[in-house]
């Protein structure tokens, strides 16, 4: 699992869509597919597998769980902004969870196979503490550091004022409006509401890679597929070959799939969803990204 | 319509947000908190609301501590 990275993400993902989707939503989605299974995650038997697996919680790392998200969120709300945000969030944290040795089943139920590239391990088993430990002591907590990078170096500018006040808000001026009256916070306290998802990622990645390092004393071991005091838990023991065969099979079915329920519903929930007044929305991935 | 960064600039506003030392302070004070109280700081909950607590809530409540008339 990616740890402060899926904070960082945030705003480089804001920086694509712009007014197109509610950087609300993009944290959401982001946070989806831990947020219910996470707590479980440490006191089950086999962490990896529920976490990752199935049977077990798997689904969540999943392509499809994003889309049942954001059409869940479109028919209840009609809000698209909602929508693409917990889609692009959701489908991003399954990307950046490919890196570590559980991986992940991005074309469930259509293919089961855990894709991976095995960058770091997977190390729930040893508990909270233990997990962070081990990911802060291997390429994990360097990948950490390469989306702040991401982030200072190209998408800088998603955390001034301005930017928040002519682009976030605009993009979701429902939302932020509803925390503006509920919890009386002026235009600072939502701005630092905003920065506070940065300042999280930043905050934990530091406190938990010096805590990893004076207080538990981890041999810091950035090798792939490290740290080498952990046990490898992969769920599969299938071949390269066999992987990619079965998740290109997978990801077809499921883009046949995606067609399908578009021309079935999704399409009909897209056109009676609406828009903030300073969106206007291209076609194909022009409606998405600007 | 999407906002390019020529157009951002123009639309440059007044600084709302607090100067970069606090920003810098509220920061050391987390990372002192969360290495030595990590369960309660190291979370989604408290992380991502610490800095409008740290820099907005508790300034707005000390501040409006001082103003009450003493005695």
């Amino acid at each position: 699992m990616s740890w402060a990275a899926h904070e960082f993400e945030n705003y480089f993902l804001q920086k694509h869509v712009g007014l197109k989707a509610s950087f609300l939503a993009i944290a959401l989605g982001t946070f989806g597919p831990d947020l219910f299974t996470k707590a479980f995650v440490y006191s089950s038997d086999d962490p990896a597998q529920f976490h990752r697996g199935w049977p077990g919680v798997g689904f969540t790392h999943s392509f499809i769980f994003g889309v049942v998200g954001a059409a869940v969120v479109l028919a209840t709300t009609r809000s698209r902004s909602w929508a693409v945000g917990i889609l692009v969030g959701q489908w991003a944290h399954v990307l950046t969870d490919i890196c570590d040795s559980a991986g992940v089943m991005p074309f469930f139920p259509f293919s089961t196979e855990p894709v991976t590239i095995g960058m770091w391990k997977h190390a729930a088993s040893l508990g909270r503490y233990g997990d962070a430990t081990a990911y802060y002591s291997s390429l994990g907590g360097v990948w950490d550091l390469f989306w702040l990078l991401m982030l200072v170096l190209f998408a800088s500018r998603t955390l001034r004022p301005s930017y928040f006040r002519n682009v976030v808000v605009p993009a979701d001026p429902r939302a932020w409006g509803w925390l503006h009256r509920r919890l009386h916070l002026p235009e600072q306290g939502l701005l630092l509401l905003y920065q506070g998802f940065c300042f999280y990622g930043l905050g934990r990645m530091t406190a938990w890679f010096l805590r990893a390092r004076f207080d538990d004393k981890a041999p810091f071991q950035p090798v792939w597929g490290g740290p080498r005091y952990v046990q490898g838990n992969d769920l599969s023991d299938a071949g390269s070959l066999e992987v990619i065969l079965r998740t290109s099979v997978g990801g077809v079915a499921f883009a046949l799939f995606l067609v399908v329920c578009w021309r079935l519903f999704l399409k009909r929930l897209w056109l009676r969803g609406d828009d903030p007044p300073s969106v206007t929305r291209g076609r194909g991935l022009a409606a998405l990204f600007h | 319509m999407s906002v390019r960064p020529d157009e951002e600039a123009q639309h440059e506003v007044p600084a709302v947000a607090p100067p970069p030392v606090a920003y810098i302070a509220a920061f050391v004070a987390y990372l002192v908190l969360g290495y030595v109280f990590r369960s309660v700081f190291l979370n989604w909950i408290i992380g991502p609301l610490f800095l409008v607590g740290s820099l907005y809530v508790v300034p707005r409540l000390l501040g409006r501590r001082a103003a009450e008339p003493a005695g």
